[in-house]
């Protein structure tokens, strides 16, 4: 079904491809939100690659390579809008939806390390976060996510190290930071 | 924090917390874009170069068949018409690099005829040690010239990173360290240019344990602010 609408859309049916975003823009902002950990930025991240979609489509040869591409481009759009937000100051954070729950005592610990890692993966670059994504959001083997970045398996390997490691000595940095307020207290 | 060894799982488990629906809002827009740019026919389609296509290495790998096709098309007819005595033997190649349709997002395409498009090769000056060199491999298209910096005696720059400084508005310096042993670099600048990879091989046998400096200059057809450019050091 996927193959026919990229086929058609390709041609410029405009059905086909209302149809195909449809089909395809969950997992879109899924991925941009991981990546961006903001609603509207992701939603314009979508937006930008629906349109390079709709632009670019008839240059991509074979439909079955449909799902690469459009990972590699939200991936290309959710980083320059983390660039851009940047560039631009501070921004609005929205908080977890279940931010005003308040955790039963024996989740506290859980929610620590989210937060935890919430703050720390804030801290990685937008490149980082994304290999991250990729990974252990969107289940891509180091293969899958070298083609998806256009880059050789070694530097995705490669990558995804400096990657976790960042990530960890983020969260072991944002723990030590945490314990020194605490004796501080 | 937790474990080390629960630390993929965990953050596997964080990552699946969020939406999985986009909201209608991205998908409208779109589709009114759509509406108001139908698609028109292409007669160049088949020179446009594929979004998807292989990662290229090097002048000539990446060209598609119907380029080499229309090259070697034009340098045919051209060489005709030199024999047959009507024009000057002399061949002059048209430009033949494609002409992409205006986008907001750059193709993984590395152009055969592009000004320094792919695979510029930089013999890097180094105050000591063995030959030093940089294959520059450029993706984006943007890259008009890569030369060497010339670094002073000794190690000021780090041996695990690449600090990255604007010359002007155009133009960036990249500066690391190193051992001295002869070192064949690779530097990979994506479709985007300011996500580059810089491999960096390691040194076969005893090495001189002092570092020396390497400094590359790039120069690109539009202005790129230092400071967004992120470069990661691949040391395999």
């Amino acid at each position: 079904m996927q193959r026919d609408l990229v086929e058609r859309a390709g041609r410029g049916e405009h059905e086909a491809f209302d149809a195909l975003a449809r089909l395809v823009s969950g997992r879109l902002f899924a991925v941009a939100y991981r990546i961006l950990r903001d609603h509207y930025l992701a939603e314009d991240a979508v937006q930008q690659t629906l349109i390079t979609i709709w632009n670019e489509l008839p240059r991509l040869r074979d439909p079955e390579r449909f799902d690469a591409w459009t990972y590699r481009l939200i991936v290309r759009s959710s980083v320059a809008e983390a660039r851009r937000e940047r560039r631009g100051g501070a921004s609005i954070q929205l908080l977890p939806e279940d931010s005003d729950v308040s955790p039963a005592p024996d989740q506290y610990r859980a929610v620590a390390d989210r937060d935890q890692l919430e703050r720390g993966f804030r801290r990685l670059t937008p490149e980082q976060r994304a290999i991250l994504v990729l990974q252990h959001y969107a289940g891509q083997s180091l293969a899958e996510i070298a083609d998806v970045l256009g880059i050789p398996v070694g530097t995705a390997g490669s990558r995804l190290h400096y990657a976790t490691r960042a990530l960890r000595a983020a969260i072991e940095a944002d723990g030590r930071n945490i314990a020194a307020e605490g004796r501080l207290a | 924090m937790t474990a080390l060894n629960d630390f993929d799982r965990v953050l596997g488990e964080w990552l699946d917390e969020g939406p999985n629906r986009a909201p209608d809002r991205p998908i409208e827009l779109a589709m009114e874009h759509a509406r108001s740019h139908p698609r028109r026919r292409d007669p160049l389609s088949f020179l446009r170069p594929d979004p998807m296509a292989p990662r290229s290495r090097g002048l000539g790998m990446g060209l598609r068949p119907g380029l080499v096709l229309a090259v070697l098309g034009l340098l045919l007819a051209a060489i005709a018409i030199g024999v047959g005595g009507s024009i000057q033997p002399s061949v002059v190649v048209p430009d033949t690099s494609p002409t992409s349709s205006p986008s907001a997002s750059p193709t993984p395409f590395a152009s055969p005829t592009g000004p320094a498009s792919a695979g510029i090769l930089v013999e890097l000056v180094v105050a000591a040690g063995q030959p030093q060199t940089v294959d520059v491999i450029d993706e984006s298209g943007k890259v008009l010239e890569a030369t060497s910096g010339s670094p002073g005696d000794g190690q000021g720059f780090p041996s695990d990173a690449v600090e990255v400084k604007n010359i002007d508005a155009t133009t960036v310096q990249l500066g690391w360290a190193g051992f001295p042993c002869r070192t064949d670099h690779d530097l990979l600048i994506g479709t985007d240019p300011l996500v580059m990879t810089l491999v960096r091989p390691p040194c076969e046998g005893v090495t001189d344990s002092i570092g020396v400096d390497r400094i590359l200059i790039l120069r690109f057809s539009e202005p790129i602010v230092a400071a967004d450019v992120s470069i990661t050091l691949d040391q395999r």
